[in-house]
């Protein structure tokens, strides 16, 4: 038990009860190169209300978790741990459950509104399928429901735009349709991948502000993520760093961001852009390639980036343990900061990203 | 996955096997220790079932020996199928470069000639073809030429204007290099690989083409033997001696087959070097 | 506004309307010339071996064949563009009348054909792409090489001998028009439309298998399935209409191999259909009717591109001529 990665145990004593509880998920795909490993053993949890960041570089599988989770990893995926919401599985859950809990109890908000909305319907009538379908209203009813859901997510003169193909929108608009169609069935839980990557810088705070109101207004879940600290940064309350397709970090955000532990986080929040800084600073940059674990791997997977790496860390797995207490004593509590590293660093460096998000607000 | 790799291999090899039969039977057909196909086996009943003794393939309706005619059609299904690809493929070469090329009304010139080519069905075209030329090959290659021209047209063209705009047909046309042999030079070899795989197909169609213009009676004249022919031949006794029919259709599919296979592997192999290449 | 509309339309349609004239003056121009090449005398298949030279002169005067090949396909043009097709020189009935009496047949053929193909094909090439290099899509793609090497005459001959012969209850030749009774008429049309239809059926899943399973791939696939939709409304609602476009050009451009299978399948099942006149009409050198023929085939499939076109806006709103 020692020596396992974080394992869920009760709540603690005072914090909600998860809606969703995602333990030892990992997501193999087959290559060419040999299996991949896309998302390894990943274990989080998800309250009601609460709000829970994904971080990582493209490719640390963050967005190939957020299907996993949902269920809807590709076919050639192999899939093991569990994901629990509502007494279900999703993983093991059959079909037919499996459609039940999809838009009702989880939904997803993907990153390129410009292919996530089909391209040959209406959108008032993308909406009032899903509302027909999966909400059980007639068709009257999801008529009036869709226009209502337009106008709720912010589309102005909503009636009229109902009837608008994909194509006729602006990308932010789009993005609103998409989230629009997301929390139609009224999720308990939102996953939300890259949701404003493909925009305007301009309109990802409105859609951020969206996203906020609305997890404030339903009291859903919502796990956001970005391969930008700035987007999480004072928008959620947990953080989990994604590298190679492993949660290397996690914690409180604010506390991650102000002590980051992981070289790789702290990495991250020096490449971020800093207000004091004279323009045209040149940024400091993750060295190397961002990873992928193709094969049997040994060692952290970070190492070969790392400055601080030595030999334990290329034949060893670090384990995800509080740093603070010695051997990993304390397994899960996965609200306690946590990094997966065997020479942590000392902390600090979060101040730009404090600046960045208070920009970004 | 490798089980479908090692099923493709075979089928490939399978089609050149069977393609070599045909082109053996046709080159060799004159040479074999064969009957006469155009006479009477001596001693044996017409409509004799196949098998070894007394006749291999059987006899049909007159009399005359399956095998022998079966083999000899092949001579004139691989005759129609590769001289009007041939020709098809020369003709298609040239209009589609010029129309590649030289763009504007050279391009809408020939692009109105094909589209009246492709507007009359293939085999109303073959017919009429057929109708007024001398019965004989020959007239069935030149309509098959004719039907087939504007496919290798439109993909000649197609492929012309994919290389046209390359660093190094770009740079021969800077130089001031004559269009003819740039053609020549830069874009022939290029296009005619792109199109050797659809030569392929076009064989298969043009088999079909010609077994069922000698069925509607409009091949070859008697009594020189072809598949097409021979399956026409038979219907009258599809109910009490089907292998009259059987033995030319399933000779016709095998071809077609082989075919259409080893130009639907051409054109993958040459896609894959494309794709390697950029 | 609407005639800002208008002149657009007629701005992207009017070269396509000069184009499709030039292609059938072109096509009737060949047609003619084509014949003109032809061996024989039209005039002794109309009056008989044993005419007189005077009875022979008479009639190349009527039908003005002693004229400059230029002067009779002027002629003979400025009549089809009044809508006079000439009359045939075997029968003596005006052209259009014999085409529009065969073309019932074809037609219902043809029709008939497509719709039992498309039936056919798209819940094939739906459910071979939604479970790719499965155990059904396998099978279907090794029978599907088989249909497509299947010269349609050996098809029909083996439709016929199983399901006219052995089964029983179709008829194997002849033909019922649809006021003898819909009943015997299906009948009849049934084994040479599904001829026609099983030799389209193999392209026409194959290229939609294709098309779907790129689709499939696509964005709002996922998202549609991430809202816990139905997977069958998803293949058919949300994925087949964004991978048809291939098809429906597909379709408009089989019109010409309809026509052609039609052909062999009405000589093969002797039914009186257009195929059988162009094969009597071309041995017997009835120039008009040939001509009238081929003319009217090139407007069909002239036709089918403009209709195809017309698909594609219904099908793909990014492609509708919009006012803005």
């Amino acid at each position: 038990m020692t020596t396992g990665r974080m394992t869920i145990l009760g709540p603690p004593s005072g914090l909600p009860a998860p809606l969703l509880a995602v333990q030892d998920v990992s997501t193999t795909l087959p290559t060419a190169a040999g299996p991949l490993h896309a998302v390894d053993r990943v274990s989080f949890t998800l309250a009601a209300g609460e709000a829970v960041g994904v971080v990582g570089e493209s490719g640390s599988g963050k967005s190939m978790l957020a299907r996993t989770v949902m269920g809807l990893a590709p076919p050639a995926a192999r899939t093991t741990g569990s994901v629990r919401f509502a007494g279900h599985d999703l993983l093991t859950a059959s079909a037919r459950d499996l459609r039940e809990v999809l838009g009702s109890g989880v939904a997803m908000v993907f990153q390129d509104p410009a292919t996530a909305l089909n391209p040959v319907t209406r959108i008032g009538r993308q909406l009032a399928e899903t509302l027909r379908l999966r909400g059980g209203l007639d068709r009257r009813a999801a008529r009036d429901r869709a226009v209502e859901l337009l106008r709720t997510v912010g589309i102005p003169d909503p009636a009229r735009r109902a009837r608008s193909y994909p194509h006729e929108l602006s990308g932010g608009m789009r993005q609103r349709v998409c989230i629009a169609l997301a929390v139609a069935c009224g999720p308990r839980v939102l996953l939300a991948d890259e949701p404003t990557t493909a925009l305007d810088v301009t309109v990802q705070r409105q859609i951020l502000d969206l996203l906020a109101d609305l997890r404030a207004a339903s009291g859903m879940g919502m796990l956001l993520i970005t391969h930008d600290l700035a987007v999480v940064a004072g928008r959620t309350e947990r953080l989990l760093v994604m590298y190679a397709g492993q949660v290397v970090e996690t914690g409180p955000t604010t506390e991650v961001i102000r002590a980051a532990r992981h070289p790789y986080t702290a990495a991250l929040l020096a490449s971020v852009p800093r207000l004091e800084q004279p323009s045209h600073t040149r940024l400091a940059t993750v060295a190397g390639l961002p990873a992928t674990a193709v094969g049997a791997t040994r060692g952290c997977r970070f190492a070969p980036r790392c400055p601080r790496a030595r030999a334990r860390c290329r034949q060893e797995d670090p384990v995800l343990a509080d740093p603070r207490a010695r051997h990993g004593a304390v397994p899960g509590r996965d609200r306690e900061h946590a990094v997966a590293c065997f020479h942590p660093v000392g902390g600090g460096g979060g101040a730009a990203v404090r600046d960045t998000a208070e920009r970004i607000r | 996955m490798r089980a479908r790799r090692e099923a493709d291999g075979l089928s490939l090899w399978l089609a050149l096997a069977w393609v070599a039969v045909v082109v053996a039977a046709a080159v060799l057909a004159g040479a074999l220790p064969l009957r006469s196909y155009g006479a009477l086996v001596p001693g044996v009943d017409a409509r004799t079932p196949p098998g070894w003794r007394p006749e291999f393939l059987g006899t049909d309706a007159i009399g005359r020996s399956v095998l022998a005619r079966v083999v000899h059609g092949a001579r004139e299904s691989l005759l129609v199928g590769i001289g009007s690809a041939a020709l098809a493929m020369a003709a298609g070469l040239a209009t589609g470069l010029a129309a590649g090329y030289f763009r504007r009304w050279v391009d809408t010139a020939i692009g109105v000639v094909l589209d009246a080519v492709l507007a009359v069905p293939a085999l109303v075209l073959l017919i009429a073809v057929a109708a007024v030329g001398r019965r004989g090959t020959a007239t069935i290659v030149l309509g098959l030429a004719v039907v087939g021209t504007p496919s290798f047209a439109r993909l000649a063209r197609a492929s012309t204007l994919a290389v046209v705009d390359r660093e190094y047909v770009a740079a021969a046309r800077a130089l001031g290099t004559r269009p003819g042999r740039i053609l020549r030079r830069e874009l022939l070899p290029e296009v005619v690989l792109r199109l050797a795989p659809f030569a392929f197909v076009f064989m298969a169609f043009a088999v079909v083409a010609e077994a069922s213009l000698s069925f509607l009676g409009l091949g070859l004249p008697p009594p020189a033997p072809s598949w097409g022919g021979m399956i026409n031949d038979g219907r009258p006794y599809l109910d009490g001696d089907p292998f009259l029919v059987f033995v030319p259709a399933v000779c016709v599919f095998l071809t077609v087959a082989s075919f259409t296979v080893i130009g639907e592997r051409a054109r993958r192999r040459f896609d894959a070097r494309e794709s390697r290449l950029r | 506004m609407s005639g800002r509309r208008g002149g657009t339309v007629l701005r992207l349609v009017l070269p396509q309307l000069a184009r499709t004239a030039a292609v059938l003056l072109l096509v009737g121009f060949g047609a003619a010339f084509l014949l003109d090449l032809a061996p024989g005398d039209p005039a002794f298949a109309l009056l008989g071996e044993q005419a007189t030279a005077e009875q022979i002169a008479a009639t190349h005067r009527a039908l003005h064949l002693d004229d400059p090949f230029l002067t009779r396909y002027w002629t003979w043009m400025s009549g089809v563009v009044r809508g006079d097709f000439g009359t045939s020189y075997l029968t003596g009935e005006p052209v259009m009348a014999s085409v529009a009496a065969r073309l019932e047949v074809t037609g219902e053929l043809v029709l008939l054909a497509l719709a039992g193909a498309l039936a056919v094909s798209v819940p094939i090439g739906v459910l071979t792409a939604h479970r790719a290099d499965g155990r059904a899509d396998r099978a279907w793609s090794l029978v599907s090489s088989g249909l497509i090497a299947t010269p349609p005459f050996v098809l029909a001959l083996f439709l016929a001998y199983v399901l006219a012969l052995k089964v029983g209850g179709l008829p194997a030749t002849g033909w019922a028009a649809w006021a003898d009774g819909p009943g015997a008429n299906l009948r009849h049309a049934a084994l040479p439309a599904a001829t026609l239809a099983l030799a389209l059926v193999p392209t026409y899943s194959r290229m939609l298998r294709a098309d779907m399973i790129a689709t499939l791939q696509e964005d709002h696939i996922l998202a549609a399935r991430s809202r816990g939709l139905p997977v069958r409304r998803i293949l058919f609602r949300h994925a087949l209409r964004p991978s048809s476009f291939s098809l429906v050009t597909l379709t408009g451009i089989s019109i010409g191999q309809l026509i052609s299978g039609a052909v062999v399948v009405e000589v093969l099942f002797a039914l009186p259909g257009l195929g059988q006149l162009v094969v009597t009409s071309v041995t017997a050198k009835d120039v008009p009717v040939v001509q009238g023929v081929v003319m009217f085939l090139a407007v069909v499939y002239c036709a089918a591109g403009a209709v195809t076109d017309v698909l594609y806006g219904c099908l793909d709103p990014r492609v509708r001529v919009r006012p803005t």
